[in-house]
């Protein structure tokens, strides 16, 4: 239910930097009024809490059916706010949102507790209940995903939502928001607030009407969540941030597809990706055929509108991020490492960038250890496995990994070394809503998806019966 | 339309159109064709093998979808084929078939193996592989969601499946096989075949290439599983469930649970509560209350939305229902009503209560499935479980009682698969369910459910160092 129009901001088209139109702004006030609604139907004996669970399922289900209805819609309007490319946009992200949701949906009724064979005389069990009112802050890389990804676990286990859309991107999670109605999600379940980190967001982290925060982002915000979350009320925190992700290519492995995947581990998305393979160790024997290759495959990716069906790259998502991208190029020529291709913005309208390519990267280099967030790929040189793990876990991040070799034994070794949630074995951003995905380090805490996914939606009761004789 | 009206019509062309039927069921050639097909279907790579499991899951929605868009078609060939009300058909019996198969569609893609910290340099994960070839039998007493029971988890977890529906209710399970190929499932994942217990059901027991039987109803079965290829077997059988009631419970509630739990589907159910025990202390009143609501239960045409109780499947099981009453009667259990035929055409029974029953009567000891009440007196709660549990059987059973002690003290002492308090009857898909002792082994339903269709394979790996 829509609350009356207040204060508006703006929102883009980033492939042409034309405002899009304006969006009601939440602020403060607005997250207290939407606190009050999920907590309202939180409450003990709401129409939520006495639903059955398999019935929350339905209702998820039916709102995966009306996303798939609206799929090309939801496609275009994604396509316009984001940059993200339109075909990759119909094909990858929309039927990520849809299969996350049908995935919690078959969830909401197979939580279980257990029954305990506890000492004494006493029948024990485990309640999981859900946590209550879950603030969820998203991102601007994957707008309707991250919908799914925080809504389909939060609801599934019987929680009400505060969800906060990132300001560059709140139009496809307020169509959500319809859908919700739609499908006929009981008032006060879920709330969509559009509105900026530090007003809304802050208000969120820090209210004391909230019992868990949900944030992806960066790893600076993350470390402020966490830090309002202590100061208020311990409010039950999960984080997925940055990374800096290494890519390991071992000389024995099938070149080709090491080169396409880390280039598409790199440049997906424009770079956006938390999980981009943004270093990338490649054994000396190989090495310069690896670069020579990448180069190649750089200067070949097709950068344009992202309504164009052969367009493979579309802009950055704002002037700020182009620039900030710009910047880091700059350090890694000052620095010393080797450009190889790219390295400007491009065209005139828009925030475009060139895929770009460093060669000789040096470990300490501001290119090698910082988070880019953009089309720009750096190479390294290893020499041995052992170098190569100890250089690859040299970092404050955490999240992805990768290995690339035909060798069973060094695929092994490397995802058992390598600190990170998630390591890829001859693919590349291979992700699929059964599997848990979260960070290490300052990557973050705690894991999405998957059934780990719920755990971090729940509250676990233990009750404790006593028996007048208790018999196995 | 000639279906709506008298029972008589009903009756007849039901009859009919049966023996017709009958002439056409497939013989033990057939058996064969359909473990090729489901074989086939099965072999590593095929497109069964090589779907996402989510897909798997996508595809068991889609059914559920398709059956409940022909919901009411499908409820009423069910009161049709079996004779229960068609109110109920359509309320009780669609929507759990439906419930079911969405339950385990969310299951498929959630299945999952573990990785294990074993010694040595190793690591080690286990792979939930489906079994293979399912033969599954299923009885005419719920035939939609028995189908559904066997279908789910057999599917879920990416087996193929041999069904023989039974003889007597054959129709609902056939228009469901062409719901099964419109969603889209591959062929020869499902196949279904009419056919004979002695026949058909007994090849598929016997097959050597059948992987594992699901049945319910029979031992027989297992014995043919020893003798042929050690074919897994889960079994959901009879039962003779014990209900007790204890002289606090609430009276009013204790007889309408008790009632229904008796009577339902025309006590054609494996887990009707056909020993009631009733404390001593209101043993009088809860018998004489139990008599006056069965002598209210409506016996009518199934069709006919006031009707509770329609008639039983067929002139067998009629037959047999009527000789255990005879029984009854001559062991010396007062008939406190019902006891005769409701009618001069079908297979209807009066609803009937035994009082003053014992333990050692037949009535007391074999199930009747049919509208027989037998209600037995008892005084304190160790007594009690121990007579209850006195049975071959243990499927189900109940106790009604306001004091939590007691509550728990008699459901941790009884021997049964699924123990209600202060309620009967209540099912959920995701709860398993199956029995005790000569009631079966294994369970269905609920996460249980996916274990007798699964084989788990262990995999291990050398690694040239294993580190925590």
């Amino acid at each position: 239910d829509y609350l009356t129009p207040g204060k508006m901001f703006p929102t883009y088209n980033p492939a042409t930097g034309e405002q899009v139109c304006e969006v009601q702004e939440a602020d403060k006030a607005d997250v207290d009024k939407a606190v009050q609604a999920a907590r309202l139907a939180f409450s003990l004996g709401s129409v939520w809490r006495k639903m059955d669970a398999s019935e929350r399922g339905r209702l998820l289900s039916k709102l995966a059916d009306l996303v798939e209805r609206d799929s090309v819609y939801l496609a275009t309007i994604e396509s316009l706010n984001s940059g993200k490319p339109f075909l990759p946009t119909l094909f990858v992200d929309l039927q990520g949102t849809i299969k996350t949701l049908r995935y919690f949906a078959g969830y909401a009724d197979k939580i279980h507790g257990t029954s305990i064979p506890m000492d004494g005389e006493y029948l024990t069990f485990t309640r999981y209940e859900p946590i209550g009112v879950c603030g969820q802050i998203i991102p601007w890389n994957f707008p309707l995903m991250m919908t799914a990804w925080k809504l389909g676990p939060a609801l599934a286990c019987g929680n009400t939502v505060i969800l906060k859309p990132a300001e560059q991107t709140p139009l496809t999670c307020l169509y959500i928001a319809a859908l919700v109605k739609e499908a006929g999600f009981p008032p006060g379940v879920v709330n969509i607030l559009p509105g900026f980190g530090p007003t809304a967001g802050a208000a969120i982290t820090s209210h004391m009407g909230i019992d868990k925060v949900a944030f992806t982002g960066s790893t600076e915000v993350g470390k402020l969540i966490q830090e309002a979350a202590g100061k208020s009320n311990l409010k039950r925190v999960t984080l997925e941030l940055g990374g800096k992700n290494p890519n390991i290519i071992f000389a024995d492995a099938d070149l080709d597809l090491a080169v396409e995947q880390a280039h598409q581990g790199v440049f997906f998305n424009a770079g956006q990706c938390c999980t981009a393979g943004s270093r990338i160790f490649v054994e000396e024997p190989i090495y310069e055929e690896f670069v020579r290759r990448s180069v190649e495959r750089a200067k070949r990716r097709i950068v344009g509108s992202p309504f164009d069906p052969t367009t493979e790259q579309g802009p950055q998502i704002s002037r700020e991020q182009q620039n900030r991208v710009l910047e880091y190029i700059q350090s890694g020529i000052s620095e010393g490492a080797k450009l190889e291709c790219g390295g400007k913005a491009l065209g005139q309208n828009g925030f475009f960038i060139e895929p770009t390519v460093f060669s000789n990267v040096r470990d300490d280099m501001r290119i090698a250890k910082e988070e880019i967030f953009g089309p720009v790929q750096q190479i390294m040189k290893f020499k041995t496995i052992e170098e190569v793990i100890e250089r690859a876990n040299n970092t404050d991040y955490g999240l992805a990994g990768a290995v690339f070799t035909t060798n069973i034994n060094k695929a092994m070794t490397i995802s058992t070394a390598m600190q990170a949630g998630t390591v890829w074995i001859n693919c590349f951003n291979a992700l699929s809503t059964q599997c848990p995905f979260g960070g290490y380090k300052m990557s973050g805490n705690g894991r999405e998806l998957g059934e780990s996914g719920l755990r971090e939606y729940s509250e676990v009761k233990t009750i404790t019966m006593k028996l007048v004789a208790k018999n196995s | 339309d000639s279906r709506r009206g008298e029972e008589l019509r009903t009756t007849e062309n039901v009859h009919v159109f049966k023996s017709r039927l009958k002439t056409h069921l497939f013989s033990l050639a057939d058996v064969n064709k359909a473990v090729k097909a489901a074989r086939d279907a099965f072999r590593f790579g095929s497109p069964w093998r090589r779907m996402d499991a989510s897909h798997r899951g996508l595809l068991l929605s889609k059914l559920a979808d398709a059956i409940e868009r022909n919901s009411a078609y499908l409820a009423e060939l069910e009161t049709l084929d079996n004779g229960k009300p068609y109110a109920v058909a359509y309320t009780v019996d669609l929507p759990n078939v439906v419930k079911c198969l969405r339950y385990y569609a969310g299951w498929a893609d959630k299945w999952e193996g573990k990785t294990i910290p074993i010694d040595g340099d190793f690591f080690c994960y286990t792979r939930h592989e489906p079994v293979g070839v399912c033969g599954q039998i299923i009885p005419w007493n719920f035939p939609l969601l028995m189908q559904a029971w066997k279908l789910g988890p057999a599917l879920a977890t990416g087996n193929t499946v041999v069904m023989k529906v039974a003889e007597q209710t054959p129709l609902t399970a056939l228009f469901v096989a062409n719901l099964i190929k419109e969603v889209g499932f591959p062929e020869g994942v499902v196949n279904i075949l009419p056919g004979m217990g002695p026949s058909a059901g007994a090849a598929i027991a016997r097959h050597m290439d059948v992987d594992k039987v699901a049945f319910t109803v029979g031992h027989l079965i297992q014995q043919a599983s020893g003798s042929s290829n050690l074919k897994k077997v889960t079994l959901e059988l009879g039962g003779k469930s014990p209900n007790i009631v204890m002289a606090d419970a609430n009276m009013a509630e204790a007889v309408e649970q008790a009632h229904l739990a008796l009577f339902f589907n025309q006590g054609q159910c494996c887990c009707a509560g056909s020993r009631t025990y009733v404390q001593a202390d209101i043993y009088d009143e809860f018998v004489e209350r139990s008599a006056e609501r069965a002598e209210r239960r409506v016996v009518g045409d199934p069709f006919d939305l006031r009707t509770e109780q329609g008639p039983q499947v067929d002139q067998e099981q009629f037959n047999k229902i009527l000789g255990y009453i005879s029984t009854g009667k001559k062991e010396g259990a007062r008939l406190v009503c019902g006891g005769g035929v409701a009618s001069d055409r079908g297979y209807f029974i009066q609803p009937t209560v035994f009082g003053d029953v014992q333990d050692d009567m037949i009535i007391a000891r074999e199930e009747i499935f049919g509208p027989v009440m037998q209600i037995l007196k008892f005084k304190t709660m160790e007594e009690v479980i121990e007579r209850a549990n006195d049975s071959k059987y243990g499927l189900a059973a109940a106790v009604f009682t306001k004091d939590i002690d007691k509550a728990h003290y008699v459901s941790n002492g009884l021997r049964a698969g699924t123990v209600w308090i202060n309620c009967y009857d209540v099912f959920g898909v995701q709860a398993p369910f199956g029995g005790y002792k000569a009631s079966g082994n294994g369970r269905e339903l609920g996460e249980y459910g996916l274990e007798g269709y699964t084989e788990v394979k262990t995999v291990t790996i050398k690694v040239p160092q294993k580190n925590s």
